[in-house]
């Protein structure tokens, strides 16, 4: 077994309001991640998704209040001090948004956009930095390099922009990728093409990626394993493989029921009730149970711990009886 | 025009200076039909949808809703309200399209109220979108997306429409919410026999709740015909490319 590259153990992440109250957004979070592999965070609204990336590189918000453990190849990446994180966050990770236009400087062309870092933080001249883009650029699958190195990022559409934006990432050499919804903003066609790079790239390179998104059948394309969140927690984890056949828990269950089908109309889509809760928002007991079919006064009372079931990981009290039932039905 | 038809387009085009957003587009909705309108950025598909509201003028073509040409601006306030009647439409983010200081029973009743309708019919469009009592008397930022779409349907049917517009109405709601409004949009068309004109991009959401499919690409029809012949064997490559690019149970990146 290798070392994993990144590891959370119990990582939770509270934020002080304003009338001095505190919210829990991230409730013990346990993931790890080998190197060259992939994984998806999927989940709604106020599932924590999001949350976790930012805790990952530390880019929490003001009065967020963080406990628990990230570590990076072995290193406590909340012990760091600023030398340490910038030197982690310049050029081990990298991060790809949903949206490329807000994280790129409309007044500078991608040439100076993409040597950017390489020429401040790392030394490297502006005719090999220039170089270096240009070879990235051809690698994201970018016709013609020299003429997008002139261009300015009104110039080009939000496809090729995100393409930058992966070619800006790895000219860092990065070992991990976090890409948070990266196609999401884009058409289905450009979409494919462009989880096609990250996926080419991270094979190529061997990079870990955690890839999030809201669209469980994009994570199942794209990862080897899949988290779903609810609440801030783990609710259930599987090899992509076998989601499909092996959901267990009542969340997975209804996401997958939710989603309408290209290949045929559902007489009825099986809706979950009411709406995502974030953490805060949530009971003692199971965060899903005010939305769950299987509930019992229990659940409402007793939080379900994270455990084995069937290859996977379920934080249900009752996923054994609840698979037996459908194991019944479906016999 | 066919009196089945609740809305039929023919020759439509629209060209802002030298870019022609949309090219000679015909199709019909059936009164009581769901033809979806389907196509990527750049395709036309809200272009053809403003135009239906009123708010684009046709460079050309002609639109008809309800056997009443409307390829032309409303003359005066009696004919814009009669239009209203006939075509209504939900957008893609109610936040934006629904007043911040009205609540949701407030809203429904300025409509009911506009179009001389009683005002009693207020609780049952409440009712009929799924809006608890306290979610009805809220105002939009205390409600969250899928209840504030809820609220734009309701103020939407309100007008008794025979063509309602959903322009991607679907499409920013969480997973298990749009699971419910896609349900709560099935039932109210049983309900009522209203029309729908689905605007996706989305071909998933277009399964579940049209008959008919439009493919839109570069302002032009690249196919039409019922959702199952055109969406499992397309005759056009652009409609198959389309289609394969959906993320689906077994689709893998790397294969």
């Amino acid at each position: 077994m290798t070392a994993p590259l990144l590891e959370l153990a119990g990582l939770t992440v509270d934020i002080t309001t304003e009338d001095g109250g505190t919210r829990t957004l991230l409730d013990g979070i346990d993931l790890s991640l080998a190197p060259g592999e992939a994984l998806g965070l999927v989940g709604e609204s106020g599932s924590g998704k999001s949350m976790t990336m930012r805790a990952v590189t530390r880019l929490l918000p003001r009065g967020a209040a963080v406990s628990g453990a990230v570590r990076y190849d072995g290193a406590e990446v909340l012990a760091m001090d600023a030398g340490a994180l910038r030197r982690y966050r310049d050029r081990e990770v990298g991060l790809v948004f949903q949206d490329p236009r807000a994280h790129v400087n409309p007044t500078r062309r991608i040439g100076a956009f993409l040597i950017e870092a390489l020429v401040r933080n790392r030394g490297v001249g502006k005719r090999e930095a220039l170089a270096r883009a240009a070879a990235v650029l051809a690698e994201v699958g970018i016709d013609d390099p020299q003429r997008r190195l002139r261009q300015y990022p009104h110039e080009v559409s939000g496809g090729m922009l995100q393409r930058v934006m992966i070619a800006s990432v790895l000219l860092a050499e990065p070992r991990l990728i976090l890409a948070d919804e990266p196609t999401t903003a884009l058409d289905v066609t450009i979409q494919r093409e462009v989880v096609g790079i990250l996926d080419r790239l991270r094979r190529e390179r061997g990079m870990g990626m955690v890839f999030i998104t809201h669209d469980l059948d994009l994570a199942l394309a794209v990862c080897g394993r899949v988290a779903v969140m609810y609440a801030g927690r783990i609710v259930e984890l599987r090899s992509a493989d076998t989601l499909h056949e092996r959901a267990a828990h009542p969340y997975t269950l209804g996401l997958l029921g939710s989603r309408p089908s290209i290949d045929e109309r559902a007489q009825r889509l099986t809706a979950i009730p009411g709406r995502p809760v974030s953490a805060f928002e949530s009971g003692p007991g199971c965060a899903f149970a005010p939305r769950c079919g299987f509930a019992t006064a229990q659940c409402e009372t007793t939080p379900p711990a994270l455990a084995e079931f069937d290859d996977g990981l379920v934080r249900c009290s009752r996923v054994e009886e609840i698979h037996a039932a459908r194991t019944e039905a479906t016999a | 025009m066919n009196a089945g038809n609740a809305v039929e387009v023919r020759g439509l085009s629209k060209h802002f200076k030298a870019h022609h957003a949309v090219v000679d587009v015909d199709f019909d909705v059936p009164a009581g039909g769901s033809l979806g309108i389907v196509g990527e950025s750049g395709s036309g598909k809200t272009t053809v949808a403003r135009m239906l509201v009123g708010l684009e003028r046709p460079t050309s073509g002609t639109i008809a809703v309800m056997g009443r040409d409307r390829s032309a601006p409303a003359r005066g306030a009696r004919e814009r309200g009669r239009r209203a009647r006939e075509l209504q439409i939900v957008f893609q983010d109610p936040y934006t399209s629904l007043d911040p200081s009205q609540s949701a029973r407030a809203a429904v009743e300025e409509v009911l109220r506009h179009h001389g309708r009683d005002l009693s019919l207020t609780q049952q469009l409440v009712d009929q979108v799924g809006l608890t009592e306290r979610q009805a008397s809220a105002r939009p930022r205390d409600l969250s997306g899928g209840q504030r779409q809820r609220v734009a349907i309701a103020r939407a049917l309100a007008a008794s429409p025979k063509v309602l517009i959903l322009d991607e109405a679907v499409s920013a709601l969480d997973v298990s919410i749009q699971a419910q409004v896609l349900n709560l949009l099935a039932d109210i068309r049983t309900e009522t026999g209203i029309a729908y004109l689905l605007i996706s991009h989305d071909l998933a959401v277009v399964r579940q709740l049209c008959d008919t499919v439009l493919v839109l690409r570069r302002g032009r029809v690249v196919e039409q015909g019922d959702c199952a012949t055109v969406l499992d064997a397309p005759a056009q490559e652009y409609t198959r490319a389309l289609r394969e690019a959906v993320p689906v149970p077994g689709w893998r990146v790397s294969a």
